[in-house]
C-alpha cells in the first residue's frame, strides 16, 4: 500500500531545505534530492526516478510561486496520490497564511506548519486534508499570535485551554468539511465564476477546437450551518440547456450529487467555511463541430481579441506584422448587473487579498492583453521593430508584447500593430548553437531552394503572398529561407472581467435553510465573473 | 479541480501578489529586528532556558526555535530531556509538538523516550478526544521495540472510544505497530476486523488502509464487511474511498471468477455483489481528487469483462477533464489513459479534441502522449477529424522543434497503418502524400529530420503496401518509387539521397516490366555525379548497381530458358556455344552490364573510402560468377519483412502494469527502464481472477451487513448520493430542514451532543489500565507481508520489430541499410 516518506519544501535558489518533515524513516538526504530534481531535464516530469540511490527513489514533486514541494517514495505508490496530496499541503498552506505562499511565512511559523503536516499525514497516509477540519484542529497563527502574544505570562493558560476546549469539543464536527460552531458579525456569500479558455484557431480563421473549463469559487462566511442552493444557468437560461452546455462537472464534496443529477444546474450544499472551490466544469466553445473543410458556415467563436498576421513582408521578406483588435463582447453577459439581476453588484468591502474585479462598470473590459510570438531557434535579432502600443521585449526566442487596453472595449481605441524584421544568425553559428545536434550537414538542406512549388500549402494563408518572378535566384532563395524563418503561431494572452466565454450565469444562490443563522439576517451575496486566455493559439 | 491556490493566483492581479510579496518580506525582516530572535540569535543555553521556564509562553517560545531548526534540517537531539519535561503539559500546542519533537527523536534516545510513555499513557484516558487520538498516534509512532505490547494493548483500547477521531487513529497506528514488532499480528487483525465494521466511514477509510498494509491477503476479514464497505464508499473521505477501491478491485480478483461472454451481443452475468461495487464506484465519478478518479478507471478496467466496455465508458468523460487539471496530474492522467486506450482505443474516439496539442504551451512529455492518443484513436475517428489531425501533424512536422518534427513525422506513420476497412487505402495515400511533400519541399527549418524521419516512414509503409500485394499496392509502391527517384534531382540531404537510393534499388530493382527501367535509369543518372557524392551515397549507388544487375542477370537467364525450352522441342544438346556467344555479345552491348562495369569495375575500384572499395569486390566476385547467380539475387534480393510502426507506449501494455501504479507511469516515462522489470519495489500487480468454482460462496459476505444511514451518526448531514440509505438520509435532512424551522423537533444527535452524554462515561471506562491477557496470543503470522506474484516478462521479446528486421536485413548482405534513419532511442 502506498505511502508518502517525507515532504521537502525548497526555495527554488537555494538547495538547502526550507522545510523538511519526514512521516517515515528516510534514508536518502535531501540535497541528494535537490540535487537529482536540479539536474533532471527540463520541462521536469512531476515523476522523476532516481535510481541511484538506495532503494531507488521516486521523487514527486511539484512547484508553486518559487517554492518546490519535494516528497520522494520508495516503494510502489499511486502517483496521483501523491500529487493530490502535495496540491492539498499548498491549499492548506495559503488557506492558513494567505495567499501567496512565500517562504518567509513558513519561516516565520514553523510551528503552525509542523502541527498541520502531522495533522495531513499519519504515517505516510493521508489523514485530515480538509482545510476546515484543520482548522478544529491547529490554531491558526493570528489566534496563536492573540494568545501568546500578550505580555502576561498567566492568563495565557486560561486562555489557551478555552480555546482548546473550544476546537476540541468541536473536532470531528458534523460536517466534516466545515468547522464547527461558525460564526460571523457580517454575512457574505460571494460567488467568483472564472473560465479559462483553451483554443487553436487555424490560419483561415477557422477555430479548430476551443474550450472553456470553469472554476466556481467561492467565500462563504456565514454563521452557523447553512444550506445553500446556487442555481446556474447556462447562456440561453434554463436547466436542460445547462446540461447540454456544462460538461464533465467536478464538485466539492459538499455538493449533493443526487440534486445535480435530478435538477442540472441546481448545485445544493453546506458550504465549508471560507475560501474553497465548488466546482468545475468545462464548456465546449464549439458546440458543434463541423471539421470538414468545405463546410461554408464555420463554427463561430467570440474572441474578445482578435489577431491578423502578416508574414513575409518586406524586401527579403524578413519582415512580419500582428495586428490585434479588441472585438465588442457578444451581449448577454452585460446584463448582470441590472435591475433584474437578483445580486446587486458587489462593489468593494471585500478584504485585502479578495479578488478586485472591476465591478463599477457594466461593461465587461478587456485587460491584460499579451501577445506571445516564439520565434525559431535560429533568429539571432529582431530589427526594425515597431509598435503603435504597448512594450515589447525578446527574450528565449519569443517575443512578448503587452499592450494597455485603455478606454475599454472600444473598438477603436483597441487597435494595435507590431512590426518587426528579423535577423538570423551566421550559417557557422548554427550547429554551435542548437542544443541537440544528431544530424550532421543540415546546412545544406535549408540552402537548397525552389521551396514550396507546386505543393499547396496545407492550410490555406491568410495572406496572398505573391511569389515575383524574381530574376535572382538568391533573393528567392532568401526569401524563402525567411519564409520558414517566419512566426508559426502567436499565443494571445487576454483578461476579461464580467464576462464569461460559455455564457454560464449564476441564476440565484439562496440559503435555503440556515441553522444557527439569526431569523431575519440576509446575507451579503455578490457574483463576479472573469474569463482568461489559457492558451489561445492563432496559427500561421 | 483546479486547486484553489491556482485559482487565487488567478484571481489576484499580479501587482497585488508583488505587493503582499513586498510586504510580508519586510514584515518578517521588522518582526526579527524587533524581536532580536533570528534563528541564530539563540544560544543552546538560551533555547534551553526557555525550554525549562515556568511560563507556558516562553516554553512556546523555546519550542518554536527547537521546531524551526529541526525542519531546516540541523540537529535538535540535544534539546531532548529539556523538551520532553513537558510532555505533560496542558496546553495542547505545547503538547502537540512536544509530540512532534518525540516522533523524530525517540529512537536515538529510546531510553529517555521510555520515560514520557507514562504520561502518554494517561493520556489515553484524558476526556478530550484530540489527546487520546494524539496520545495512540505519538506512542505508536515512538519507534521502540520495547513498548510495542503496550502499543498493542492501547490500540485494542482505542478501538471501543467513542470517538471517530480516535479511532481512526487507532486504525493508523495499526501498521505502525506491526512494524514495530510483528508478533502482535494476531491481536491487531482482531482490531482491525471491528474497525472494518465500524459505523462511521471515517474510521473504516483508515481501516482500510491499515489492512492493505497489514494483511491484505486475509480477505476472510473482508467478506462479512464487503457490502458495507460498497455502501460506505460514497460518504467517506477521498483518501479512504482510494483505499476501498483498491482493495475491492483485489478482492474482486480474488472472490468472484471472471465474467464471461455469453452470446454474441456482450450478454454477461455479473455477480450482483461485483456489480454492487462497480455501481457504487459510478457514483463517485464526480469526484474532485483525480487518485480516485483513477482509482475507479483502474476497477473498471481490471474488472470488467474482457472487450467489454459498458463500465469503462463511464470513466473516460472524467478521465478527459482530468486534462484540464495542473499539468501535474494532467500528465499522469494522460499515462493511464494511454495505458487504457492501448487496449481499448475506440474509447476515447469522441474526445479527440481534448488531445490536440499546442506544443509552444505545454511540456513535451504532455504532448508526446496526446500525439500518441491521436494515432491510437485515428482508426475509429470519423473522416473529418481524421483529416484534422492529418493537418495537424503535417503542421507540426514543418515547425522548428526537432522534436515535435520526428514525433509528428512518426505518428503520420503510425496513422498510415490503419488497418479499419474502410478508407485504408485513402488514409495511407493521403499520409504519404503528406511525407512525400515534406521530403520534397525540404523547406522546413527542421530539414534533416523532417527528410529522414519522412523516409524511414516511407519505407515502412511502401513495405508494407508491397508486401500485401492486393488491390494495387504494389503498383502504387512502384509509384511512389518513381516520384522519389524523380525527387533525387532536388533532394540534396546525403541521408535522404541514401533513402531514396536504396528504395529504388528495392523495390524498383525487382525488374517485372517497366520497372527495371526506372531503376536503371536512376543508376544511369547517378553514376554521372558519383565522384561528387556523399561516401553513403556512393555505397548505395553501388548496392543499387549489384541489385540492377542481378534482376538484369536474372532475366536474362529466364529469357534463356524460355528459349531454351523453346527450342529445347526441337533439337537438343546443341547451339550452347551460340548462346554463350550472343550472351558475352549482349553483355558487352546492353547497357545495363555497361553500367555495372563502368560502376563496379572503374568507379568504385579507385574509390577513396576502402570500405566501400571492399564492398564493390565483394559484389564483383560475387557476381561475376554465372553459377552464383541464385545466391546473388538471394543476397540481395531477400524479401523484407515489412515492418511496423509500433505506439511508443505499446510495451507497457504487454507488462501489464496496473493502472494508475507508479510502474506504469515509469513504464511509460521511461521506456525500457521502468523502474526495472519487477517495476516500482513493492509493487503487486492485481491477483489472477479466481478459478470459477473456487470462490467464496455468496452467503459470506451475506453476514453482519452494516446498516448505514443512520443519520445520528454523520450528525445529520448525509450527501445526498442516491444509494438506498443515502436517499433516506436526505429525506432525514430534508424532513429535518422542515422541522428546523418549525421548532427543531427531532433534531438528530450530533457529536457534540454524544460527547456531552458519553464523555464521563468514557472517563470511567478507560480505568482499566494494565490488561496483561492479549500478550500471548500472537506468534502466527511473521512474515506473510508479501506475496509477490512475479510475474515472469518475456524479455527477449521485447525486443522492436525494427531491430530484429535490420539484422535480417544485415544477414542479407544490404548492410547499408542501417544508414537509414533510426530513431535514436
Amino acid at each position: 500500500m502506498s505511502c508518502i516518506d517525507a515532504l521537502y519544501i525548497f526555495d527554488s535558489f537555494s538547495t538547502t531545505p526550507l522545510l523538511q518533515y519526514e512521516w517515515r524513516r528516510v534514508s536518502t538526504p535531501p540535497d541528494v534530492l535537490i540535487s537529482a530534481y536540479n539536474s533532471s531535464p527540463t520541462p521536469r516530469s512531476s515523476l522523476l526516478h532516481i535510481p541511484t540511490t538506495s532503494p531507488p527513489t521516486l521523487l514527486f514533486n511539484i512547484t508553486h510561486n518559487n517554492l518546490i514541494f519535494l516528497s520522494p517514495v520508495t516503494s510502489e505508490v499511486e502517483p496521483l496520490l501523491v500529487l493530490e496530496f502535495l496540491h492539498k499541503v499548498v491549499d492548506v498552506l495559503e488557506d492558513y497564511f494567505s495567499t501567496p505562499l512565500l517562504p518567509g511565512k513558513i519561516e516565520g511559523n514553523y510551528e503552525v506548519v509542523a502541527q498541520l503536516l502531522a495533522e495531513m499525514c499519519d504515517d505516510g497516509y493521508p489523514f485530515t486534508t480538509e482545510p476546515n477540519a484543520l482548522r478544529d484542529l491547529v490554531v491558526p497563527p493570528s489566534l496563536m499570535g492573540k494568545i501568546f502574544g500578550s505580555v502576561t505570562g498567566l492568563p495565557n493558560t486560561h486562555l489557551s485551554s478555552n480555546v482548546a476546549s473550544s476546537s476540541n469539543s468541536n473536532s470531528l464536527s458534523a460536517v466534516p468539511w466545515r468547522r464547527s460552531n461558525v460564526r460571523h458579525t457580517n454575512n457574505e456569500l460571494y460567488v467568483d465564476i472564472i473560465e479559462v479558455v483553451t483554443a487553436t484557431i487555424a490560419p483561415s480563421g477557422r477555430p479548430l477546437w476551443a474550450r472553456a473549463s470553469g472554476t466556481v469559487a467561492m467565500t462563504s462566511k456565514i454563521s452557523g450551518v447553512p444550506d445553500l442552493l446556487l442555481t446556474l444557468s447556462g447562456a440561453g437560461g434554463g436547466y436542460g440547456r445547462t446540461m447540454n452546455t456544462i460538461k464533465f462537472p467536478v464538485f466539492h464534496p459538499c455538493v449533493r450529487i443526487t440534486r445535480w443529477k435530478e435538477r442540472p444546474g441546481e448545485l445544493s450544499f453546506v458550504p465549508p467555511d471560507g475560501k474553497f472551490v465548488l466546482a468545475s466544469y468545462e464548456v465546449d466553445l464549439l458546440p458543434n463541430p463541423t471539421f470538414s473543410t468545405s463546410s461554408s458556415k464555420s463554427p463561430q467563436l467570440h474572441l474578445p481579441v482578435a489577431v491578423e498576421i502578416k508574414k513575409s513582408l518586406g524586401e527579403y521578406g524578413s519582415e512580419f506584422e500582428v495586428r490585434v483588435m479588441t472585438n465588442p463582447l457578444p451581449g448577454g453577459q452585460n446584463n448582470n448587473s441590472s435591475p433584474s439581476s437578483p445580486f446587486p453588484r458587489a462593489i468593494g468591502n471585500r478584504g485585502p487579498g479578495s479578488p478586485a474585479f472591476g465591478g463599477s462598470s457594466n461593461n465587461p473590459a478587456v485587460e491584460d492583453v499579451t501577445i506571445t510570438i516564439p520565434l525559431a531557434p535560429r533568429i539571432k535579432t529582431l530589427v526594425n521593430t515597431k509598435t503603435s502600443r504597448g512594450e515589447w521585449h525578446y527574450e528565449k526566442g519569443t517575443v512578448s508584447w503587452k499592450i494597455p487596453m485603455s478606454g475599454g472595449a472600444n473598438a477603436a481605441a483597441g487597435m494595435a500593430t507590431f512590426r518587426t524584421g528579423i535577423a538570423l544568425k551566421a550559417p557557422y553559428d548554427e550547429s554551435s548553437d542548437e542544443e541537440t545536434d544528431e544530424e550532421d550537414g543540415e546546412d545544406a538542406v535549408s540552402d537548397s531552394g525552389d521551396y514550396g512549388d507546386g505543393s499547396k500549402p496545407v492550410f490555406p494563408k491568410v495572406t496572398t503572398k505573391k511569389k515575383e518572378e524574381a530574376q535572382d535566384a538568391r533573393l528567392q532563395r532568401r526569401k524563402a529561407k525567411m519564409e520558414a524563418m517566419m512566426p508559426r503561431s502567436i499565443l494571445v494572452g487576454f483578461v476579461v472581467k464580467g464576462w464569461l466565454a460559455s455564457g454560464v450565469k449564476v441564476d440565484s444562490l439562496q440559503v435555503v435553510h440556515g441553522k444557527g443563522l439569526v431569523e431575519g439576517v440576509k446575507p451579503y451575496k455578490g457574483v463576479k465573473y472573469a474569463t482568461k486566455a489559457g492558451g489561445v493559439e492563432i496559427r500561421c | 479541480m483546479e486547486s484553489l491556490a491556482r485559482i487565487s493566483n488567478m484571481l489576484e492581479t499580479a501587482r497585488d501578489l508583488t505587493l503582499e510579496a513586498a510586504q510580508s518580506a519586510s514584515a518578517a525582516g521588522r518582526r526579527k529586528d524587533l524581536l532580536g530572535l533570528g534563528p541564530k540569535a539563540l544560544t543552546v543555553q538560551e533555547t534551553r532556558k526557555l525550554l525549562n521556564s515556568r511560563m507556558d509562553r516562553e516554553v512556546l517560545e523555546g519550542l518554536k526555535r527547537v521546531m524551526e531548526s529541526l525542519f531546516r534540517g540541523s540537529d535538535c537531539s540535544e534539546f531532548f530531556p529539556d523538551v520532553i519535561k513537558n510532555v505533560a503539559s496542558p496546553i495542547l500546542e505545547i503538547k502537540k509538538l512536544v509530540y512532534i519533537y518525540l516522533l523524530r527523536y525517540a529512537e536515538s534516545e529510546p531510553d529517555l523516550a521510555l520515560l514520557s510513555i507514562n504520561t502518554i499513557q494517561k493520556s489515553l484516558t484524558d476526556q478530550n478526544p484530540l489527546i487520546r487520538a494524539m496520545a495512540i498516534r505519538v506512542m505508536s509512532g515512538i519507534r521502540v521495540p520495547v513498548i510495542s505490547q503496550i502499543v498493542a494493548l492501547a490500540i485494542k483500547k482505542c478501538v471501543t472510544d467513542m470517538s471517530p477521531y480516535v479511532r481512526k487513529s487507532a486504525a493508523l497506528a495499526i501498521p505502525k505497530c506491526y512494524r514495530l514488532d510483528p508478533g502482535t499480528l494476531g491481536l491487531l487483525t482482531e482490531n482491525l476486523g471491528t474497525l472494518l465494521g465500524d459505523k462511521s466511514c471515517f474510521v473504516v477509510g483508515a481501516a482500510v488502509m491499515a489492512f492493505l498494509e497489514v494483511c491484505p491477503e486475509k480477505l476472510d476479514l473482508v467478506h462479512k464487511h464487503y457490502k458495507g464497505l460498497c455502501k460506505m464508499l460514497v460518504e467517506m473521505d477521498e483518501w479512504g474511498q482510494l483505499a476501498v477501491v483498491n482493495l475491492l478491485t483485489i478482492y474482486a480478483r480474488k472472490c468472484f471468477p471472471q465474467v464471461k461472454h455469453h452470446g454474441k451481443e456482450g450478454m454477461y452475468v455479473m455477480d450482483p455483489d461485483l456489480e454492487l461495487f462497480l455501481e457504487k464506484c459510478k457514483l463517485l465519478l464526480h469526484s474532485r481528487n483525480s487518485a480516485v478518479i483513477t482509482s475507479i478507471a483502474k476497477a473498471f478496467h481490471h474488472l470488467s469483462p474482457p472487450n467489454s466496455t459498458t463500465y469503462l465508458v463511464h470513466i473516460t468523460g472524467p478521465l478527459v477533464s482530468l486534462l484540464r487539471c495542473p499539468p501535474d496530474i494532467a500528465h499522469m492522467s494522460l499515462i493511464n489513459i494511454v495505458s487504457i486506450s492501448l487496449s481499448h482505443p475506440s474509447l476515447f474516439a469522441s474526445y479527440a479534441t481534448h488531445f490536440l496539442i499546442q506544443p509552444s504551451l505545454e511540456p513535451s512529455h504532455l504532448w508526446k502522449l496526446k500525439m500518441e492518443m491521436q494515432t491510437l484513436m485515428f482508426p475509429y475517428l470519423k473522416k473529418p477529424l481524421r483529416s484534422l489531425i492529418l493537418t495537424e501533424l503535417e503542421y507540426f512536422a514543418k515547425g522548428w522543434d526537432k522534436e515535435l518534427v520526428r514525433e509528428s513525422v512518426r505518428a503520420i506513420g503510425r496513422c498510415a497503418q490503419t488497418e479499419s476497412a474502410a478508407g485504408r487505402e485513402r488514409v495511407a495515400k493521403r499520409c504519404l502524400g503528406v511525407l512525400l511533400r515534406l521530403v520534397t519541399e525540404d523547406s522546413a527549418v527542421g530539414g534533416a529530420v523532417v527528410v529522414a524521419e519522412s523516409l524511414t516512414v516511407i519505407r515502412h509503409i511502401i513495405q508494407s503496401y508491397a508486401a500485401r500485394k492486393q488491390r494495387g499496392g504494389e503498383e502504387y509502391a512502384n509509384m511512389v518509387v518513381i516520384k522519389l527517384a524523380r525527387a533525387l534531382d532536388t533532394t540534396m540531404h546525403p541521408q535522404a539521397r541514401a533513402s531514396i537510393i536504396w528504395l529504388v534499388g528495392e523495390f524498383a530493382g525487382g525488374g517485372n516490366g517497366g520497372m527495371g527501367n526506372i531503376a536503371a535509369d536512376t543508376l544511369r543518372i547517378l553514376a554521372k555525379g558519383f565522384a561528387d557524392e556523399s561516401e553513403s551515397v556512393r555505397g548505395m549507388i553501388v548496392l543499387l548497381a549489384a541489385k540492377v544487375y542481378v534482376a538484369y542477370l536474372n532475366r536474362r537467364k529466364e529469357r534463356r530458358e524460355k528459349e531454351k525450352a523453346a527450342r529445347g522441342s526441337g533439337d537438343e544438346g546443341s547451339g550452347e556455344e551460340d548462346d554463350d556467344d550472343e550472351e558475352d555479345e549482349e553483355l558487352s552491348t546492353h547497357p545495363i552490364p555497361l553500367l555495372y562495369t563502368y560502376l563496379l569495375h572503374l568507379l568504385s575500384r579507385y574509390d577513396t573510402s576502402y570500405d566501400l572499395r571492399d564492398r564493390a569486390r565483394l559484389y564483383r566476385s560475387l557476381l561475376s560468377d554465372p553459377q552464383s547467380t541464385q545466391l546473388a539475387s538471394l543476397l540481395l534480393q531477400a524479401p523484407k519483412p515489412a515492418p511496423e510502426a509500433r505506439s511508443p507506449s505499446e510495451r507497457v501494455l504487454k507488462d501489464g502494469w496496473v493502472v494508475g501504479s507508479a510502474s506504469l507511469a515509469l513504464g511509460v516515462l521511461e521506456g525500457e527502464a521502468g523502474g526495472g522489470n519487477g517495476g516500482v519495489r513493492g509493487y503487486v500487480g492485481l491477483p489472477v481472477w479466481v478459478r470459477k468454482g473456487e470462490e467464496v460462496g455468496r452467503e459470506a459476505r451475506e453476514v453482519g451487513e452494516v446498516v448505514i444511514g443512520r443519520v445520528g451518526d454523520t450528525g445529520g448531514i448525509v450527501r445526498g448520493t442516491g444509494v438506498a440509505g443515502g436517499v433516506e438520509a436526505v429525506k432525514a435532512v430534508n424532513g429535518n430542514g422542515s422541522g428546523g424551522t418549525g421548532g427543531g423537533k427531532e433534531e438528530p444527535k450530533s457529536l457534540e451532543d454524544w460527547l456531552a452524554s458519553e464523555g464521563s462515561s468514557g472517563d470511567d471506562e478507560s480505568e482499566e489500565e494494565e490488561e496483561e491477557d492479549g500478550e500471548e496470543e500472537d506468534e502466527e503470522g511473521d512474515d506473510e507481508e508479501e506475496d509477490d506474484e512475479e510475474e515472469d516478462k518475456d524479455k527477449e521479446e521485447e525486443e522492436e520489430e525494427e531491430e530484429e528486421e535490420d539484422e535480417e536485413e544485415d544477414a542479407s548482405g544490404d548492410e547499408k541499410t542501417s544508414m537509414l534513419p533510426r530513431s535514436s532511442s
